[in-house]
């Protein structure tokens, strides 16, 4: 059983407590005693404060305890958390995989298990990769130290916790991780490791370039590397050329024409998805009438399309309606690499022609956070428990007007 | 009467034997008795003779001097006569209930009874009203030999309760020559004094005997709420730090009680309930014979 405001509980016992000292600490009138002289008495307070060594008035007291506590247990609204099991399983879930990702780490969980969800690319801010592996760490570090907050409610009802580590990291990475996780939580709980899904990307060739020299798309595809797209594959900056166009009609290799236009000022923070790839930067759309034939692959974060595709011959030319933002180093990043990665190689026989905006465009699947159940979750015994409260509380009222009168 | 009201009283009637309350105004009455009358009568101890004038009794005269000397002269002598005594007995709450009401309620029951014994012992008629709840029960003055012991069985029947007045009994008695109203003061003592007053005027002897309780003089509880017998409505804290306003106001009202009652003429007698109830009973009388007040 657990409580859905365990605040409660606190909340009760502190009137408790309160009623317990009232009836210690209680104004009273002393006993009566006949005087024949009495009017010579000054008169004064026919009430003193006392306090009793035991409490007074005790089934009153009892009474208004049950009240309490009943009232108490029904605003923390006891859930039956169901059968024991023998293994829960803890999922810290990154929100920075792809949609398909996270939803395969969510399938394999029972409705018991519990979720507990952390952002890896929040702090993946860094510049050098040298430091991505720390800071990844620490992101871990703090999906833990919530994991270890909550062990004793997470192992409620279970006899062990399996704790599975669903991010991008490298095994490598998680196998360093794992020791610490086995210091921080008890031997009870055992800790697996479940990586994303490799994404595919059939490596052929560096692209070609058609780019001023310091363009921005130029040194992200340095950044890909030299076997990242399909041989003879063209990345065109600025208008689309005949040229081009034959070639990726003769070797069937992709064209990505990339228009040069720029962002001017600072646009709107934008998300850029192609495939399970997305780059989120101040990127501005930029109008442009769409081409005949095309089918649409890349989408923004409001589901309209941000790129198409061309089938020619054995090749594809993509058309991309973004205008890069003019400075900084928002192309240097995973995003903007991932998402240039995604556009290379979508012509490969893997992926579909035409592609359906992602479901989790809009909006993105919900992971419910077990640290967040108790807004969903509602107790049975609640209004049960709340309602005898208010009984028991009518009743003591008709006792005491039956008693007054 | 049961005998263990005897044996109550036993020794306060061995105790109070031969002791003569002499009454303080000489008698109106005619019987014979013990007091000094008023009136000069045919007794046999001569003390003067004067001649006889119209209107005196002819059985008065001296038939022998007129005989002798051809004089008619009337025997004078002193008379002597009985004191109707009748006793005030006050039954209410306030003389029997509370803090040191039974102490004070049986003093009140030896001091009636020692005085009926000591009135009935000079040939007086004693008679008596008890005030109680229920209203009040009277018994005529009378000189018969069983009189005192018919009082006994009264006042042990009688219940102590209520708050009745005791003005109204002083009403309307006839035959009378002294009154003793035995009362602790606390419930019409005005006017019970107004009707005493108008009693003294007529010639009757009035004492007032104030039955206090030890436990009324000094104050031995704290922590109380005390609460008038008579008076529900009268309730008050009884607080150690209370005690010395009680004191003083109880003591400023007895004092008070006091000079009014010898104001008005008549005696005033306090007796506490822990003194023995024959030395009160001899103290008394002697205020009762003497100057005004035993206090």
């Amino acid at each position: 059983m657990i409580w859905l405001a365990p605040w409660a509980l606190a909340a009760g016992a502190l009137g408790m407590l309160g009623v317990v000292a009232a009836h210690l600490l209680s104004r009273q009138r002393p006993r009566a005693l006949s005087l024949a002289t009495a009017r010579f008495l000054p008169a004064g307070m026919l009430e003193a404060t006392t306090i009793q060594r035991v409490p007074m008035d005790r089934w009153w007291m009892l009474l208004r305890l049950l009240i309490l506590a009943l009232l108490a247990l029904g605003v923390a609204q006891p859930v039956r958390t169901g059968a024991r099991v023998d293994v829960r399983t803890v999922l810290l879930l990154d929100r920075t995989l792809p949609a398909d990702a996270q939803r395969r780490a969510l399938s394999t969980l029972a409705p018991d298990d519990a979720v507990i969800a952390f952002d890896s690319l929040a702090t993946l801010s860094a510049a050098t990769l040298a430091r991505v592996q720390v800071t990844r760490v620490a992101s871990l570090s703090g999906a833990l130290g919530k994991l270890v907050r909550m062990r004793d409610s997470l192992s409620r009802g279970a006899r062990a916790l399996q704790v599975t580590i669903a991010s991008r990291f490298a095994p490598s990475a998680l196998d360093a991780v794992a020791p610490r996780v086995r210091a921080l939580v008890p031997d009870s709980i055992t800790v697996s490791q479940v990586t994303a899904a490799s994404e595919p990307m059939r490596v052929r060739a560096a692209p070609i370039v058609h780019a001023d020299g310091d363009d921005p798309i130029r040194a992200t595809v340095q950044l890909l590397g030299d076997s990242i797209a399909p041989a003879g594959s063209v990345v065109q900056r600025g208008a689309s050329l005949a040229a081009q166009d034959s070639a990726a009609f003769s070797g069937g290799a992709t064209v990505l024409w990339w228009p040069a236009a720029v962002a001017k000022g600072i646009p709107a923070m934008q998300a850029l998805t192609v495939a399970s790839a997305t780059w989120i930067a101040p990127i501005a759309r930029e109008a442009a009438p769409n081409p005949t034939g095309g089918t649409a692959v890349g989408w923004w974060a409001d589901g309209s399309p941000a790129a198409w595709l061309e089938r020619r011959g054995g090749g594809c030319l993509l058309h991309v309606r973004a205008a890069l933002p003019l400075a900084g180093d928002q192309t240097l990043s995973l995003g903007a690499q991932s998402v240039l990665a995604a556009l290379l190689t979508y012509c490969d026989d893997a992926l579909p022609a035409a592609a359906p905006p992602p479901d989790w465009i809009s909006p993105p699947p919900r992971v419910r956070d077990s640290s967040e159940s108790g807004a969903t979750r509602t107790s049975a015994l609640a209004p049960w428990l709340v309602a005898a409260a208010l009984a028991l509380a009518t009743l003591e009222l008709l006792l005491r007007w039956r008693r007054a009168s | 009467m049961p005998a263990s009201g005897l044996h109550e009283y036993g020794a306060l009637l061995d105790a109070v034997r031969g002791l003569r309350w002499a009454a303080r105004l000489r008698p109106r009455t005619t019987n014979v008795g013990a007091h000094q009358a008023r009136r000069i009568g045919p007794n046999v101890e001569v003390t003067e003779y004067r001649p006889y004038r119209q209107g005196d009794d002819p059985r008065r005269l001296d038939w022998k001097l007129l005989a002798r000397t051809d004089r008619a002269y009337v025997r004078l002598a002193p008379d002597i006569a009985t004191t109707p005594t009748l006793i005030v007995l006050d039954a209410s709450a306030s003389m029997g209930a509370g803090l040191g009401g039974a102490e004070k309620w049986r003093m009140a029951r030896m001091v009636c009874v020692g005085m009926a014994a000591v009135a009935r012992g000079s040939g007086d008629p004693i008679g008596m009203v008890i005030a109680h709840d229920g209203g009040s029960r009277r018994l005529a003055p009378r000189s018969r030999g069983d009189v005192v012991r018919e009082m006994i069985r009264v006042i042990d029947g009688a219940a102590v309760g209520g708050g009745p007045p005791l003005a109204p009994l002083l009403d309307g008695i006839r035959g009378i020559d002294r009154v003793v109203i035995v009362s602790d003061f606390l419930g019409d003592a005005d006017a019970l004094l107004a009707r005493c007053a108008s009693q003294v005027a007529r010639g009757i002897e009035v004492i007032a005997v104030h039955v206090v309780a030890r436990a009324e003089l000094s104050l031995a509880v704290d922590r109380a709420i005390a609460v008038d017998p008579e008076d529900d409505a009268i309730r008050r804290p009884l607080a150690r730090n209370a005690h010395r306003a009680y004191d003083t106001a109880f003591a400023a009202f007895r004092a008070s009680l006091r000079n009014r009652w010898l104001a008005c003429g008549a005696r005033y007698v306090a007796i506490v309930d822990d003194q023995q109830p024959a030395d009160a009973l001899r103290s008394l009388v002697r205020a009762a014979i003497g100057s005004g007040a035993v206090a």
